[in-house]
């Protein structure tokens, strides 16, 4: 009967001999502390959701790299290699992410940041504003490479901080 | 015609930062009390699909859901420190005025013309929509639509919180009272069930605050001054003004914000009296809406109960009586020792076995969703009698207002969670009557009540919230006051904590 009433013992993980055995335990709360910091109490279980979400904003980082890149508005010299470097790795990105169950997600850490340098880049540069000269679009487009690149890094701390999951992984939650 | 910010409009503004902030915060305090989401009407454990504690539970050992709770702090939530009754006092409260003022804004929208600052007329709005995102993301800023006192997106973005996310929240909150929910099964099926709709109810809020972290960048973005000001004066001629008394109202709200939260950590009792005079005028009206469920023991998909949501994994919210006579009764399995005497201000006394309950039920059987008061649900098929027939069986003397069912659990003693005194709870004469107001000795067909589920007879109420639905009964009392009975509040959990008698919301 034992199993029947255990979720941990019937999702096949046994805690038994360790506190949380018969009792609950609090995580991640410091020592002197209370309560644990505000990030640690949001879980969530969306996984196949959330690979998408994480897919599709690669996604845009590469549409957006690549419309960039098509422009005739070079942010800095060379920039346009970058930028299809960029738009290149977003793709095999999405491809292997569609394709596959790889845990890829850390692979796209480099991709955001590549974008985000270059972003940093054509601040230094002559970037695709509408105050130097380009069109709304065209800046639109531009700062989405900025935009996408930092919700991806917040994506990706959220999943290093367990806050979400992404498939083929799960939160195993026990309750 | 001439948009412009009407003084209403502005009124209903502040108001609105007033209601929503103090909606979002008790609102939290209530999620804390069980902070798991789910998508099953069969709250599982270790199926959510979200959960905002920290704590796991034992894995290995019986717990309760009333330990299930989370401690956020005061600073997040209203009030904090594991007070849901308080939390749910302001949710109410905030509820009424928030509800009011929403309706009476619609009204004014609709009679003085102002619904088209909203509603899009055109579907050149979606298009400029497009165009305003584009320019807010080029890093500029688009200019008002003609005729308009904003663009296209404010337009767009405010008519759906205002039109659709406000009165979706309305929606989904009514929905999660057990009168209302368990009265209107069918659409609450259809929205659902109950664990979709309360997910729902979170996901709004999740807009809300969205909203405001979109909204108030944006504000500084357009001029703090100068759109605060239009708030306030309803033009912006004189910003620093406008923007100087925005300021001061919302220092205000945040002050409000202190003095309510240490107020009510402070002196509960004194919320209630505030909740009891703002909410209960309205609650009460709903003890028109008696129960008249009947589900399938399924999913709202359809599918079969199955191992998952068998009786087992009917949440148990409370610890079975400890005491000789009851474990007595449990291992000589109830039927021949238990009996359930029913008296008071009645004409003919009686006790009746679990053999006799269960003749006079005559195979009656009901299968209903239990609302529990922290967020878990479960359905279970029931199978007794009515309260209304054991009470046409004992006939209740003229006068008779309320019963008091009594259990054998006595709460300090068997459960750790909680201070000393008997279990009890008390229904209004209406309440006891309504026609799944049952007497439970069955729960799946698979015989006897499981001793965490109440056995060997329970109470069953299906209009409010479960912690209201009695277990372990011992006795049945029909008196024509119940003020009188302990704290006089009508029951363990209205007398030791801040729990209204009405637990149809």
């Amino acid at each position: 009967m034992e199993d029947e009433n255990s979720p941990a013992l019937r999702a096949g993980v046994d805690f038994r001999g360790t506190p949380n055995a018969t009792q609950p335990v609090l995580e991640h709360i410091k020592p002197g502390k209370k309560r644990a910091p505000f990030w640690r109490y949001i879980r969530i279980n969306l996984p196949r959701t959330t690979r998408l979400l994480i897919i599709a904003v690669i996604a845009v980082i590469g549409g957006a790299s690549a419309s960039v890149a098509l422009s005739n508005h070079e942010p800095f010299l060379y920039a346009t290699h970058a930028l299809w470097s960029v738009c290149g790795a977003a793709a095999l990105f999405v491809a292997v992410g569609l394709l596959t169950s790889a845990r890829i997600w850390k692979w796209g850490v480099p991709i955001a940041l590549s974008s985000l340098l270059i972003y940093l880049g054509g601040l230094l540069g002559n970037a695709p504003y509408v105050w130097n000269g380009a069109s709304v679009v065209s800046a639109a487009i531009w700062n989405l490479t900025l935009l996408a690149s930092l919700a991806y890094l917040v994506l990706s701390w959220a999943l290093r901080c367990g806050m979400i999951v992404a498939a083929p992984d799960h939160q195993h939650f026990l309750d | 015609m001439d948009l412009g910010f009407p003084w209403w409009l502005r009124i209903e503004h502040f108001l609105n930062i007033i209601f929503i902030s103090f909606l979002v915060r008790s609102g939290l305090e209530i999620l804390a009390t069980y902070p798991k989401l789910y998508r099953s009407q069969h709250t599982v454990p270790g199926t959510s699909w979200a959960k905002f504690t920290v704590q796991q539970e034992p894995k290995h050992k019986y717990y309760t859901v009333g330990g299930e709770d989370s401690d956020y702090s005061p600073r997040i939530s209203l009030p904090g420190q594991r007070q849901l009754g308080l939390g749910r006092y302001w949710h109410f409260i905030t509820v009424t005025g928030f509800i009011t003022c929403w309706i009476i804004y619609f009204i004014l929208l609709l009679v003085t013309g102002q619904w088209r600052r909203y509603v899009p007329t055109s579907w050149d709005t979606f298009t400029q929509a497009g165009h305003d995102m584009l320019a807010y993301l080029a890093f500029t800023m688009p200019h008002p639509t003609d005729g308009m006192v904003f663009n296209a997106l404010q337009q767009l973005s405010y008519g759906f919180v205002v039109l659709i996310l406000t009165p979706l929240v309305i929606l989904t909150g009514a929905f999660q009272s057990p009168a209302i929910a368990n009265h209107f099964s069918r659409i609450t099926r259809l929205l659902g069930g109950r664990q979709v709709i309360r997910s729902t109810h979170f996901l709004c809020l999740v807009g809300y605050v969205a909203f405001f972290a979109v909204h108030l960048p944006l504000v500084f973005l357009h001029g703090y001054l100068h759109e605060t000001s239009k708030m306030v004066l309803g033009h912006s001629n004189n910003p620093v003004l406008g923007g100087v008394i925005f300021t001061l109202g919302l220092a205000l709200v945040i002050a409000l914000h202190v003095v309510v939260t240490r107020w009510t950590l402070a002196d509960g009792r004194a919320v209630e009296k505030l909740h009891n005079r703002i909410v209960r005028p309205w609650s009460n009206l709903l003890y028109k809406l008696p129960a008249r469920m009947h589900y399938d023991r399924s999913n709202i998909t359809g599918k079969d109960v199955g191992l998952d949501n068998a009786t087992h994994n009917f949440r148990g919210s409370g610890r079975p009586p400890e005491t000789p006579e009851y474990l007595a009764l449990m291992a000589n399995c109830y039927e021949d020792d238990y009996v359930l005497e029913i008296g008071g201000y009645v004409e003919h006394p009686m006790t009746l076995t679990i053999a006799e309950l269960r003749e006079l039920a005559a195979g009656h059987s009901q299968t209903t969703l239990h609302h529990c008061v922290q967020g878990f649900s479960s359905i279970g098929r029931w199978r007794g009698i009515a309260v209304a027939d054991l009470l046409d069986l004992v006939k209740p003397l003229p006068g008779a207002t309320d019963v008091v069912y009594t259990s054998f659990q006595n709460m300090g003693r068997d459960d750790a969670l909680y201070e000393g005194g008997t279990y009890y709870e008390s229904t209004p004469m209406v309440e006891a009557r309504m026609p799944q107001t049952l007497i439970a000795f069955e729960l799946n067909d698979e015989g006897e009540i499981p001793a965490k589920n109440g056995a060997p007879v329970r109470l069953r109420l299906e209009s409010s919230t479960g912690f209201r639905s009695l277990k372990w009964l011992e006795r049945i009392e029909v008196v024509n006051r119940y003020d009188i009975i302990l704290e006089g509040r009508g029951g363990y959990f209205e007398d030791t904590d801040f729990f209204d008698r009405n637990q149809l919301i």
